[in-house]
């Protein structure tokens, strides 16, 4: 099984073209991009995504590291992503007991949110390196 | 004031007095507001006959000159021919501005006439992009493009601007910037203390055998006098990579030649056999560097000089020591390091094996055995004893190409003009326009290939009516001359798809277009030709036989490593 890494970023918003430049860091490295959260706060976009491991990781984050708008891109190390599901007001941990529904026609009422957990982060920003290696 | 105007009037303020492009429906509001600076002589707008060609012409202006190069294109099919340029100037590095007209923002993403998604088009292929969204941005965004396209690694920014906004009333005209400040772009940091100048110049004085590796990077910070300084101190020979040619001059002694995957012999062996490279301003990439087997199991050990940490950052390699930030200011570190240690250094056993590699290879590159065509090598050999030393030369991509990074010797820096990372055939004619517009006073030479010279062509009359006197010397072989190569000694002598016809006569091309034409079927008639040429000061183009099954050599089997290297035809062998 492929291992998921998740990567966090943020982005100054000039168009909504901000995101396809992200997901096309990936896909350029061919890297399969599995999720992706995002919202726009003030000036700048900040984006979750989940990308399969890959030879290409590290190359994709130095170029985005580089991308004019980058901030800074960070590696979320242990990553893993804890689900819940919100349905009729109430936030429910997806695991053994509530085995949730992610089926594309699920209805429009049952949200899935996805949280990453990690320990630690390994951060670049144009050039400069932060955190451990990866 | 409208917003065309403005823009007229911030590209002014950023001293730009030369725009390569074709006016249209979407960028004709510029055009217009640029009359006044046309007639007085404060703006120069050449009309090129493609757009692949203006920002062809932009990217020569911008390596010719080290400032940036400006193009512009109407909205859709216009601003859709500058991609393969733009791309090229990313791949190489250089600093161009596309300024393409939009349609307007009530007509955006409806299929509308002329529509392209500009933006979505070429996020991928140039350093930044930005789309116009409010007329009073104009001058920010102008601003940043330049800075952006500038600093750190070089590379084209486009701004695509809607005619709408181009059409609409600014009440402030003023040109408002924000220099040095782009949210999300920082400066490279510098990475060059004293503990690992330290470190290089310890790697350089155990070193049996260092090498100088030099790269584009080396051209862009103009480091040369730096680069021979270091090379007489340390006693080390000089390699380059495509790009890099004409950061040292090639006729320096310790200079050995290009290396990679058309390189010569001597640089490659020496590449293979030092003990120590110091890298500047090199990427190392997969025509430099074919195959990183070749580094397997080796103690060499890397000095890499870089602006771009995240360059050193990726490569596959082991490296030594990083020096990050300008090329020359580094190596004026490293001088004086050297300095202060005094060491005299005795590497004559180095020098002399590499001179005897070079001794040898040569029976394998001064070939005149056939009576057909001329020799590309003595073509070149000619071509430079007739040529001022600080010409320019660009080149198409092809065998023609090989041969140039082989056996043409570029003598100062920024002289040799190349599409070496994308290897866009049709660049050569275009840049050279570019280069000529930035230098006038030099001689500006396309050194092309048949195949390359036909895809841009059309441009030639470009320089006629703006009365820019480049010539262009066409390797005339009658193909694609480096994919037949390829065809006839790695896919078994199946040539297809790629000879042209013999009916085709580029001297009435040239005529035919208002430029002189020159059908030279020896050294002494190509001679004659460029002197004429020079004299006339008018374009010119001098036809150059060349046998069709004619080989660039040295040459690498596809994806094969350095130690592969094939020095002689393997047809005469079989």
């Amino acid at each position: 099984m492929i291992q998921e890494r998740v990567v966090r970023l943020a982005i100054y918003y000039t168009d909504a073209g901000c995101i396809e430049r992200v997901v096309a860091a990936f896909r350029k490295l061919l890297i399969d991009v599995n999720w992706i959260w995002g919202r726009r706060v003030d000036s700048h976009y900040e984006i979750y995504l989940g990308v399969n491991d890959h030879p290409n990781l590290k190359l994709a984050l130095l170029n985005l590291s580089k991308t004019v708008g980058v901030e800074f891109v960070e590696l979320l190390i242990d990553a893993k992503v804890e689900k819940y599901t919100y349905f009729n007001g109430e936030l429910q941990k997806i695991g053994e007991k509530n085995p949730g529904n992610e089926e594309i026609n699920r209805g429009s009422k049952r949200f899935i949110v996805y949280i990453p957990i990690y320990t630690r982060v390994v951060g670049y920003r144009w050039g400069e390196k932060y955190g451990e290696n990866i | 004031m409208r917003g065309a105007e403005l823009t007229a009037k911030t590209l002014k303020e950023l001293n730009v007095d030369v725009i390569f492009g074709i006016p249209g429906l979407s960028n004709m509001t510029l055009y217009d507001a640029l009359v006044e600076y046309v007639k007085n002589g404060e703006m120069r707008l050449i009309l090129m006959r493609h757009e692949q060609g203006a920002a062809h012409a932009a990217d020569g202006y911008a390596r010719a000159l080290g400032k940036p190069g400006v193009c512009t294109a109407t909205s859709g099919p216009g601003a859709l021919n500058l991609v393969t340029g733009l791309a090229t100037a990313y791949w190489d590095n250089s600093p161009v501005i596309a300024i393409t007209g939009q349609v307007p923002r009530t007509s955006i993403g409806k299929m509308s006439f002329q529509e392209a998604d500009i933006p979505g088009v070429v996020q991928n292929i140039v350093k930044f992009v930005i789309q116009i969204r409010n007329v009073n941005d104009i001058p920010i965004w102008l601003s940043n493009a330049f800075y952006i396209a500038t600093e750190g690694r070089p590379g084209p920014v486009v701004v695509d601007i809607p005619r709408d906004i181009f059409n609409e009333k600014v009440m402030n005209g003023d040109t408002r910037f924000f220099r040095g400040d782009v949210r999300g772009f920082r400066r490279f940091p510098t990475s060059i203390n004293s503990i690992q100048i330290k470190k290089a110049v310890e790697i350089l004085i155990n070193a049996e055998k260092p090498l100088i590796l030099v790269g584009a990077g080396a051209v862009t910070s103009m480091a040369a006098d730096e680069i021979v300084t270091l090379a007489d101190m340390l006693i080390a020979p000089i390699v380059s990579t495509l790009l890099g040619k004409s950061a040292v001059p090639n006729d320096y002694p310790l200079y050995i030649g290009m290396m990679g995957y058309y390189g010569r012999a001597e640089a490659n062996i020496a590449f293979l056999e030092s003990d120590a490279v110091l890298v500047i301003g090199a990427r190392l990439s997969d025509r430099t560097i074919t195959s990183y087997s070749d580094l397997a199991n080796s103690k060499k050990k890397f000095i890499i000089v870089n602006i771009d940490p995240t360059d050193v950052e990726r490569l596959p390699i082991n490296v030594d020591v990083a020096l990050i930030g300008d090329a020359k200011i580094i190596l004026r570190k490293l001088i004086d390091a050297l300095m202060c240690i005094g060491i005299k250094f005795e590497r004559s056993n180095w020098i002399r094996r590499i001179y005897e590699f070079r001794d040898y290879y040569s029976q394998f590159y001064y070939v005149d055995e056939d009576s057909v065509g001329l020799k590309p090598w003595r073509v070149l050999k000619t071509i430079r004893g007739v040529l001022p030393r600080d010409a320019i030369v660009t080149t198409g991509v092809g065998q023609h190409q090989m041969w140039c990074g082989v056996f043409w010797e570029a003598l100062e820096p920024r002289t040799f003009i190349t599409s070496g990372g994308m290897g866009t055939m049709g660049f050569g004619l275009p840049a050279a326009i570019g280069a000529k517009v930035a230098q006038p006073n030099r001689v500006v030479m396309d050194l092309d290939g048949d195949g390359s010279f036909l895809m841009t062509v059309n441009n030639l009359s470009t320089a006629v009516d703006e009365d820019i006197p480049i010539i262009v010397a066409i390797f005339d072989n009658r193909t694609l001359g480096l994919v037949r190569q390829v065809q006839d000694l790695f896919f078994g002598g199946r040539i297809i798809s790629v000879d042209f016809g013999s009916t085709i006569d580029y001297i009435k091309i040239a005529e035919g277009l208002g430029a002189l034409g020159f059908d030279v079927q020896t050294y002494e008639d190509l001679t004659v030709a460029i002197k004429r040429s020079i004299r006339e000061d008018t374009p010119s183009v001098i036809r150059i036989p060349i046998k069709r099954d004619e080989l660039s050599l040295p040459t690498l089997p596809p994806g094969g490593s350095l130690r592969e290297m094939i020095l002689h035809d393997p047809r005469k062998s079989s």
